[in-house]
């Protein structure tokens, strides 16, 4: 647990007044250099040195009337909840190029090592099974080749990338759009809950703040910041995945897409940021290199064991992708009889190569 | 001057004996009616009345007491007009007593005399014949439906003053010719649409055909446009064609629904029921203060298909549980209870989400929570009452013209398929013969393990897929049934590897396994 510092309650003061962004408050900082100082002084006197607005103003006045923040400090330390200055030590350097640096971060788990190698695995939250299997596997090559990634938590895409990581053996990080007490998607949990132990959940929203539509902007320009390197995997034309490309470009790091058919709605992104000059990731197998980074040597890649497989069984696993395809598809595709397709389905279903993830529907295992 | 005249009463889709009794005595005039009656039976003083002086018959002036007995129970329609006439008739004298002993009377009286048709004719004669009555009296519009009751006459009559010359001497007069039955030609010819008109969709229409063969359920999720709707209409017409003891069954329940025309007096032909999904869900299990049949029941022996069936509400959906399970549905009303037998096969139709169209993310971009909620108005009981799920996929051009691209060839029609399904319900029929049941589908967990063998492979098989596909034990009986079913089509007393597999794929899986 944290020790509460006295320094540490003004800036916790500081950073949970509302209205209150962080570029304001660095402007505050640098003309006081300490909270402390600017607790003890009026509210009008606030507003003299930087310009305040008439609700960051209000903010102030209605902080001060008592002190439930610092209750609130110690509950939120008592969770396990790290808060970290930009001035410690601790804090991500990544993070400090920033013009809009977070003043204040909360965190579970562990913050960034700066010596690793950081991805920001990035993408729908709607995806394709394609796009999801896709995703984890470059989790997984990372995860196994001591790459970390960074991510929203998010359905889709930001969770198959983070799994992929963790299976791996590395760490992934999970950058919120709330409160890091407050587990959103819900049906996250267990993604959640891993993360904090074996990476971890960093946000800069203060305790008790909701998942806000418009703090997931903000917090995807934490994920690019943090990361060296972006990676989309599938995105729809308009999509916030865009917005943390965008920031990432801003920041000065690379961005890598994963390319799609012209004329899948989720590749459409994807396939634009190509066209504008992102890198491309056209092989799982040369993925490492395309992103630059070195092999492990003991970060072998793990091949599917040779199982023998009678001539249909080839045919329809030869036949079969990431994106699952219903039973009439097959019998066409395949040209194999409907009872005879059944039978052989089972047989590889039996045999742990494909599965069902939908009703109907049949893919390649991951 | 005190008389009785016989008639009948609707219990359910039963008859039962009702005495009309009529006394004429000196008093006041009045006309009192008594028993339970309902407002339209109080009303028939009206029109007794009124059609008795309009076919030239003067009402004395005298006090008329009439009595519906046995009295406790309720009775309601306009059935008894007629016998009430011809009580007051005889009271009077214009009809020897001794004449009515053997005659059962029902039917409607307008005001010029004229006999009108009621509902229910069919199980009131039944009643009737039952009770040892040679000969019924009924409206002439109901008379071909009553003469399919054997060993009884049913003379049709169209006016009160006709009734009057049948009772001068009812031995007289020949009774109504009943419809001459042969099912699979009345079936055939009634037929309007036919399987060949499907192109494509093969393994639907395999699914729809082991459905049909053992009286399974099914279920059809897909895209819209895919065929569904088509599909399901189509499955009536590889039924086996009605046999005369269910065609009766069926005639009674549609007798007292009211839904029989002079034309079609005889329910001939296998229902096939499509209910709106704004149904209530008294019309869905029967209802009203005398419980009338409902659509589960109306679609006895036939299918009974539900378009869009996440859009039903639940409780509708939760009401098809007991009728699915016990083939009856029992209706409880103020009046009494009355039993309906609900035999029927669900057919059910639903897209895999609210636009349609996932899992292609293409054209879908539902969010996964909205898919689950979608999916998930389906309960888990009614789901573990399916036995066959089926995914449809969309058509497409070349499955549309597909007889001239030869991709496919026109699609097998109605009759080879149902040929196939009547020899598997054969087999069926004779394996079971010792048994209540008649299809694979009413297979009990004990009759499972006595009439479902497999060989060695399939035991192997199934081993490992109980571990890998986490079935579970209700969800291993449904597989064994199809399965089961699968190898009677294929004429095989065993079940092999090959009919197991296929009955893995029909298993409808939960709702947490239909999405990623």
């Amino acid at each position: 647990m944290q020790n509460i510092t006295e320094e540490l309650e003004y800036w916790f003061w500081l950073c949970n007044i509302d209205g209150m962004g962080s570029r304001k408050l660095q402007e505050l900082l640098e003309c006081y250099k300490e909270p402390k100082q600017i607790y003890q002084l009026k509210t009008e006197e606030i507003g003299k040195a930087v310009y305040l607005s008439e609700r960051q103003l209000a903010g102030i006045k209605e902080s001060r009337k008592n002190e439930k923040w610092k209750k609130k400090l110690e509950q939120t330390v008592e969770k396990g909840i790290y808060l970290t200055r930009y001035l410690d030590s601790a804090y991500p350097k990544r993070l400090l190029q920033l013009l809009d640096k977070p003043i204040l971060l909360y965190s579970l788990g562990k913050l960034p090592d700066e010596q690793k190698k950081m991805a920001a695995i990035v993408g729908a939250r709607n995806c394709t099974r394609y796009g999801y299997c896709i995703a984890e596997e470059i989790g997984k090559i990372f995860g196994r080749n001591g790459v970390c990634t960074v991510s929203g938590m998010a359905r889709g895409i930001d969770a198959a990338g983070q799994w992929g990581t963790l299976e791996g053996g590395s760490e992934s990080y999970g950058v919120l759009g709330c409160a890091v007490d407050i587990c959103y998607p819900g049906e996250n949990r267990q993604l959640y809950d891993e993360l904090a132990e074996k990476g971890g959940i960093i946000s800069e929203f203060g305790p008790g703040i909701r998942p806000y539509a418009c703090n997931f902007p903000m917090r995807n320009r934490i994920i690019s910041g943090l990361s060296d390197f972006v990676v989309v995997v599938e995105a729809r034309e308009k999509s916030g995945s865009l917005i943390t490309v965008d920031f990432a470009l801003e920041q000065g790091k690379e961005v890598y897409a994963v390319p799609g058919r012209m004329t899948d709605l989720l590749s459409r992104g994807c396939n634009r940021l190509i066209a504008q000059g992102a890198g491309i990731l056209s092989d799982l197998d040369s993925l490492l290199e395309d992103c630059n980074i070195k092999k492990r040597k003991n970060g072998v890649k793990v091949t599917k064991s040779e199982i023998e497989l009678a001539e249909s069984e080839k045919l329809l696993y030869s036949d079969l992708g990431f994106e699952p395809k219903n039973i009439q598809m097959l019998m066409e595709e395949t040209k194999l009889s409907f009872c005879e397709l059944t039978e052989v389905i089972l047989t590889l279903q039996l045999k742990d190569l494909i599965e069902e993830p939908m009703k109907g529907y049949y893919a390649k295992k991951a | 001057m005190f008389c009785r005249v016989h008639s009948g009463a609707i219990h359910g889709i039963e008859g039962i004996q009702i005495e009309v009794e009529v006394d004429l005595s000196d008093g006041l005039p009045s006309l009192n009616m008594v028993g339970m009656l309902s407002a339209e039976i109080k009303e028939s003083s009206e029109r007794v009345r009124t059609a008795l002086k309009n076919s030239k018959f003067t009402i004395p002036p005298k006090r008329i007491t009439i009595n519906l007995s046995p009295a406790n129970i309720r009775k309601q329609g306009t059935l008894y007009d007629l016998p009430i006439a011809v009580g007051i008739l005889t009271s009077m004298g214009y009809i020897k007593k001794e004449n009515l002993e053997q005659v059962f009377i029902v039917g409607e009286l307008s005001l010029d005399g004229k006999v009108n048709p009621i509902k229910g004719v069919l199980p009131l004669v039944y009643a009737a014949r039952q009770a040892e009555i040679s000969c019924c009296i009924v409206p002439k519009k109901n008379a071909k439906e009553g003469a399919a009751v054997d060993q009884i006459r049913v003379i049709g009559v169209n006016s009160l003053l006709e009734v009057l010359t049948v009772l001068k001497n009812p031995e007289a007069f020949q009774g109504e010719e009943g419809v001459c039955f042969d099912g699979e030609k009345m079936q055939s010819v009634s037929e309007e649409v036919d399987f060949s008109e499907v192109s494509g969709q093969e393994a639907l229409k395999r699914a729809a055909q082991i459905a049909a063969a053992g009286m399974h359920n099914l279920l059809m999720m897909g895209a819209p446009g895919s065929g569904k709707t088509m599909i399901a209409r189509r499955i009536p017409t590889i039924l086996p064609p009605m046999t005369w003891e269910e065609s009766i069954e069926l005639t009674k329940i549609y007798s007292v629904a009211g839904l029989l025309s002079d034309k079609n007096p005889l329910v001939v032909k296998r229902p096939f029921r499509a209910p709106h999904h704004t149904i209530s869900a008294s019309s869905l299990a029967g209802g009203g203060t005398i419980p009338k049949p409902g659509e589960v029941s109306l679609s006895n022996y036939g299918v009974l298909f539900l378009d869009e069936l996440p859009e039903f509400s639940k409780t509708v959906l939760e009401v098809l549980r007991q009728p699915m399970e016990d083939r009856k549905i029992l209706v409880s009303r103020v009046h009494g209870s009355y039993e309906f037998p609900t035999n029927f096969m669900l057919v059910a139709a639903m897209n895999c989400c609210g636009c349609g169209y996932y899992p292609d993310r293409n054209r879908c971009n539902c969010k996964e929570t909205q898919v689950a909620r979608y999916l998930g108005r389906i309960s888990r009981p009614l789901l573990d009452r399916i036995d066959i799920c089926m995914e449809v996929s969309s058509i497409e051009y070349t499955d549309i013209r597909g007889q001239k691209k030869k991709k496919f060839s026109k699609g097998e029609d109605s009759k080879t398929m149902r040929e196939r399904v009547m020899r598997a319900r054969e087999v069926q029929r004779i394996r079971y013969q010792g048994e209540k049941i008649n299809t694979n589908s009413e297979l009990s967990a004990s009759q499972i393990q006595c009439y479902c063998k497999i060989d060695t492979a399939g035991e192997v098989l199934l081993e490992q897929a109980f571990a890998r596909l986490k079935l579970t034990a209700r969800g291993y009986n449904r597989i064994l049934k199809v399965a089961r079913t699968i190898a009677d089509l294929d004429g095989e007393e065993q079940i092999t590897r090959r009919h197991l597999s296929e009955a893995i794929c029909y298993r409808s899986t939960n709702i947490q396994e239909w999405r990623r």
